[in-house]
């Protein structure tokens, strides 16, 4: 516990720099307040330049206590980094949510902040009431919550930093991105934001093309292609719907999310590599192809194993009912295209158990998928294999291995060793969040399927999310949300200098 | 140029790619449900 000594000066840096992180936020409270007057809703703009006052009166009061930071130049360490990236999620939520709040359409406080938790670690859940009157600076608000967690708040600061600062990389990694893709971090950021603003043209021009082809005027369908795509490429699972995906009727609606959505789990690393003209890497690297063959093999499962039971009448009604959904459960995007309940009242607990799988395992490192990532499911079998293949060897036999991720990286003990620790946190988590759903009285499939859902930051539902459910769940299912998306090292840091932090003034009192 | 020529290739690839895939499960789904 000594590394998270809590000095002065560390308390100051943590908040210059969680401060501007807050900052950032209040100033894109702009976008929704722009959207409310355009669309002359009165009301919610008054609920917005409500909350950016009090956000920008925080973020503000957070750098002036820090101010020393910035005048001093002091220096940041990791345990700041990690500290900075856990406390900003946590104080954002809040902050957030209190548009929700206002309106009206929640009912506590408690709600707003799981939807805001939601929209963050692009899970997807929502507690949200009467959906499908939402208003559009709110609808606007949700979306772009959910479109920026998945970049990642600390991401947005430090792409729009005017300068770099000494230890920016130390923020960076704080949020579960750990990537360089080029030298110095501010490059890198901005690639990440510069990707997804192509993809943003390009989904949003599709969706907006295929809405005004099925039916929506121009100004509904681009509104809803916005929504969506920001959903789909941040495996979020938001819509402006209750109905979610469904409320389309559309197929081509559901496979152009569904390519968007497979598109956003994957790596940034690997988008720009592929950008970069290294096209074979989709087919090279360890996560891509750990991805295909889950997801494959998911699909395939679930496709045999529901036939099985003549849920649906044809092979298009299958691609779009239950690969559709198994795609969105394995990317942790969380779109349904059937209702919460079917899924328990007509999947079986074979149907439920692939789903469970596909959430767990999730999208890419490093991305703005959840899950315990494709990545660490490579590795952790390739481990496996090596390990089968030195006893099967002889002792003098000594070779390396290798996997391919980016460039070539030597497989080695402490590598399998972190990957299994991160599954066995994210199983733990799992267990957790089903024990408590069967001790709140829900079936085990149910709490299971939630319990991966808000795990692997997927959002789909079997109905035990709703505003009925009880506190003690909903405040877990913030944790669990919150702990899968930072991969669990930030928020333990946090909890470490936090701890630290209580045991030193203990000790002082008890000095005195 | 051949930056930005190496970029819409990269787009293409990701797009025609994913859609591949999709094409690939939605065949074999046909063949499992037959």
């Amino acid at each position: 516990m000594k590394i998270f000594r809590n000095t002065v000066g560390s308390v100051e840096i943590i908040s210059y720099y969680t401060g501007y992180v807050v900052l950032c936020m209040a100033v894109l409270m702009l976008i929704p307040i722009a959207t409310s007057l355009i669309f002359a809703e009165w009301n919610p703009l008054l609920d917005f330049l409500i909350s950016m006052a009090i956000t920008v009166l925080v973020g503000l009061g957070m750098v002036l206590f820090g101010w020393r930071t910035r005048l001093q130049k002091a220096h940041i360490q990791w345990k700041h980094g990690f500290v900075v990236a856990a406390l900003s999620w946590l104080i954002l939520m809040v902050l957030c949510a209190i548009p929700t709040m206002l309106s009206g359409n929640v009912g506590s406080m408690l709600d707003a902040c799981f939807d805001v938790m939601s929209g963050f670690t692009t899970t997807g859940l929502v507690l949200t009431q009467n959906l499908d009157h939402l208003s559009s600076g709110l609808n606007m608000w949700r979306h772009m919550l959910t479109f920026i967690g998945g970049q990642g708040m600390v991401v947005l600061a430090l792409t729009v930093m005017v300068k770099g600062t000494n230890g920016a990389y130390k923020l960076y990694v704080g949020e579960a991105k750990d990537i360089e893709l080029v030298p110095n971090v501010k490059g890198t950021t901005r690639i990440i934001w510069k990707i997804s603003m192509v993809y943003l043209l390009f989904g949003t021009a599709a969706l907006w093309v295929d809405g005004m082809l099925i039916g929506l005027s121009p100004v509904p369908a681009f509104l809803h292609a916005l929504y969506m795509f920001e959903s789909a490429w941040s495996t979020g699972g938001f819509a402006p719907m209750t109905q979610n995906i469904m409320y389309y009727h559309s197929m081509s609606y559901e496979i152009i999310a569904m390519v968007i959505f497979i598109i956003g789990s994957f790596n940034f690393g690997l988008h720009y590599a592929i950008w970069q003209g290294k096209r074979k890497e989709l087919i090279k690297n360890i996560e891509t192809q750990s991805f295909f063959i889950t997801s494959f093999l998911a699909c395939m499962l679930a496709v045999y194993g529901l036939e099985k039971l003549h849920l649906y009448p044809d092979a298009v009604s299958f691609f779009r009912r239950v690969v559709f959904n198994v795609l969105s459960a394995h990317t942790t995007t969380g779109f349904g295209s059937i209702y919460a309940r079917q899924f328990a009242q007509e999947w079986g607990d074979f149907g439920i158990l692939i789903m469970v799988f596909a959430m767990l395992i999730g999208g890419s490192a490093c991305s703005t998928a959840g899950g315990f990532k494709g990545l660490r499911v490579g590795i952790v079998f390739k481990g496996l294999m090596m390990d089968v293949k030195k006893l099967l060897c002889s002792e003098r036999n000594m070779k390396v291995y290798k996997f391919h991720y980016m460039k070539d990286h030597i497989l080695d003990d402490s590598l399998v060793r972190s990957s299994s620790i991160i599954i066995i946190c994210y199983m733990a988590l799992f267990g957790l969040g089903t024990l408590l759903g069967t001790f709140y009285g829900y079936p085990l499939a149910s709490s299971a399927f939630e319990a991966a859902s808000v795990t692997g930051n997927v959002g789909l539902s079997v109905g035990v999310t709703a505003p009925g459910t009880p506190a003690g769940l909903k405040i877990y299912y913030i944790v669990a949300m919150y702990m899968g998306r930072l991969e669990f090292l930030s928020v333990f840091a946090l909890f470490g200098y936090v701890a630290g932090g209580v045991k030193k003034l203990c000790v002082k009192s008890f000095r005195h | 140029m051949q930056r930005k020529k190496n970029e819409m290739l990269g787009l293409a690839t990701e797009l025609l790619g994913t859609m591949a895939y999709a094409l690939l499960i939605l065949i074999l789904t046909v063949v499992i449900v037959r």
